[in-house]
């Protein structure tokens, strides 16, 4: 019977992560965290002027990884205060919530102030509707980072031997750099250059010469958002799930030592499967004319 | 003591080869520009070296051996997922085959390389051979991160008084490493990275290897001052 507990568990687990990383990636792209943010800060001195988000202070994984620790701390306090659960999560994921919405607007107002010199204007009906959207997203991204840690730490049968603050750190982390390996580039390579012909990489001499006009009117961080949210940011969520649900799924089905075989082999399979996407992309597209 | 300076240096240097073989493109890669990882090298070595530790921190009463291979496959299959989600997103959302103008051809899968790269950008997305040389230093880095988290936990095990969350004290350690090394690591490849099939490779590995040696020494004299007080 514990055993079926805990894959359970583990499945859903697998499913918050799943969630977590959906919404972390796309709350990157409508506040525009990570690496393409380079090219957000560079469009106004190519005198690309813009009304898209640029708050990129920290890589994304310190970002959420600070974050959540704020999330998982105030959550451990109020747990030790015997705060019932549902409370202690909603309560800390709205305070750090709140803390990531005034970091984004000191963090966007210092950006495109500093850009003055390019006259790239601040826009506040812009940072006034994007301030929403990037806290529903927060809200949801951390809310799911601390259950996932909270089943961890107090479900889990055995438990992972870490506290709460620092298992959310630690997954805050990690989620980051899934985020920002996986999830960018559809931002990055494809929504920001949307004005460039589909399939090809960005050329160095087109950095900085961004799409700032949409079919109606200039393009904001929430059309990023609409656009990312049909690929990049489901697939990053996929990512963080299997990442998750993997580690802890294979030791608990096939035990410690037959796990590591199990894992062996599937590292295996995925090197094939890349194999096999690479072959594909090449018979797909074709090579490039000179 | 002496084990757990030995270890620590192990660990530490053992981490900071194993970033020069993770292939990263760092910010032009988030731009199909180069070819890699589209994050900087110490994001993504952070992030396989704690998915490895959260594993570890669930294994930790096994024997070393077991510990110590836990924490690496772990890193291997995040980085592997990691790296093909990467390319799914490089070839169904930017659509652009995989190839990297760092070398001619895969030596594994015999693609040629050149024709396949955009005009204007050295790559996009990580070719098999990048892909291998990622796992490998995922492997070398979840080692040294595991390796250095078991000896920290035994060490405060059997030498201190503390009993409480012995895992969390152990865990943030053995972190710590990986942001530290990552950094120094990431200073000596200086920009972008293909893995050891890169050109670049062989200059970088020795001077990287060295430094990196020197900077665990030093780190591990502090550890141990840290957790003999402790």
């Amino acid at each position: 019977m514990d055993i079926i507990f805990n894959l359970l568990l583990v499945t859903v687990m697998g499913l918050i992560a799943v969630i977590a990383g959906m919404f972390e990636d796309l709350e990157s792209d409508v506040a525009s965290t990570s690496n393409p943010n380079s090219q957000v800060q560079l469009a106004p001195q190519v005198g690309k002027l813009h009304k898209l988000f640029n708050r990129a202070v920290s890589g994304e994984p310190l970002l959420v990884g600070t974050m959540a620790t704020i999330a998982g701390t105030i959550c451990y306090c109020l747990l030790t205060s015997n705060t019932s659960v549902i409370f202690a999560l909603l309560i800390s994921t709205l305070i750090a919530t709140t803390i990531q919405v005034i970091f984004s607007i000191t963090s966007y107002m210092g950006r495109i102030t500093s850009q003055a010199l390019y006259n790239q204007p601040l826009f506040m009906d812009m940072l006034i509707k994007h301030l929403p959207t990037m806290a529903a997203h927060a809200f949801i991204n951390l809310f799911s980072i601390l259950l996932l840690s909270y089943i961890m730490v107090y479900l889990l049968n055995p438990p992972i031997a870490l506290t709460l603050p620092i298992t959310t750190a630690f997954l805050g982390i990690a989620l980051g750099s899934i985020g920002s390996a996986v999830g960018d580039i559809h931002y990055g390579a494809e929504k920001l250059y949307q004005t460039f012909e589909f399939g090809a990489g960005i050329s160095v001499s087109n950095n900085g010469n961004i799409t700032t006009v949409s079919p109606l009117g200039s393009r904001n961080s929430i059309d990023v958002v609409e656009f990312c949210s049909k690929f990049a940011g489901p697939l990053t969520g996929l990512c963080f799930g299997i990442v998750i649900f993997l580690s802890f799924w294979i030791t608990m089905v096939f035990g410690i030592v037959y796990g590591l075989i199990v894992s062996l082999i599937l590292i295996i399979l995925l090197v094939v499967i890349n194999m096999l996407l690479e072959r594909k992309s090449r018979n797909m597209y074709g090579e490039y004319e000179k | 003591m002496i084990a757990l300076f030995i270890s620590i240096i192990v660990g530490a240097t053992l981490i900071g080869i194993g970033v020069h073989f993770i292939p990263v493109g760092g910010a032009p890669a988030a731009l199909s520009t180069t070819a890699g990882i589209p994050t900087g090298a110490p994001m993504i070595t952070i992030g396989m070296g704690i998915t490895g530790i959260l594993v570890t921190s669930s294994v930790i009463g096994q024997s070393q051996l077991i510990v110590l291979l836990s924490g690496a496959t772990s890193s291997m299959i995040m980085m592997a997922v990691t790296m093909l989600f990467s390319n799914i997103v490089h070839v169904y959302g930017v659509g652009v085959p995989i190839s990297s103008q760092s070398f001619e051809k895969d030596p594994i899968t015999g693609f040629s390389q050149e024709n396949y790269v955009s005009p204007g950008t050295t790559g996009h997305g990580i070719p098999t051979v990048s892909f291998i040389s990622g796992l490998f230093g995922a492997l070398l880095g979840g080692l040294g991160g595991s390796l250095a988290y078991y000896s920290i936990f035994n060490h405060i095990l059997i030498h201190s008084s503390i009993t409480d969350n012995i895992g969390t004290i152990a865990a943030v350690f053995a972190v710590l490493l990986f942001f530290i090394i990552a950094v120094i690591s990431s200073y000596n490849i200086g920009g972008t990275i293909q893995g050891f099939y890169d050109k670049k490779f062989k200059t970088k590995i020795v001077p990287g290897a060295i430094s990196c040696f020197l900077v665990s020494v030093v780190l591990s004299i502090f550890y141990v001052i840290i957790l003999g007080g402790i």
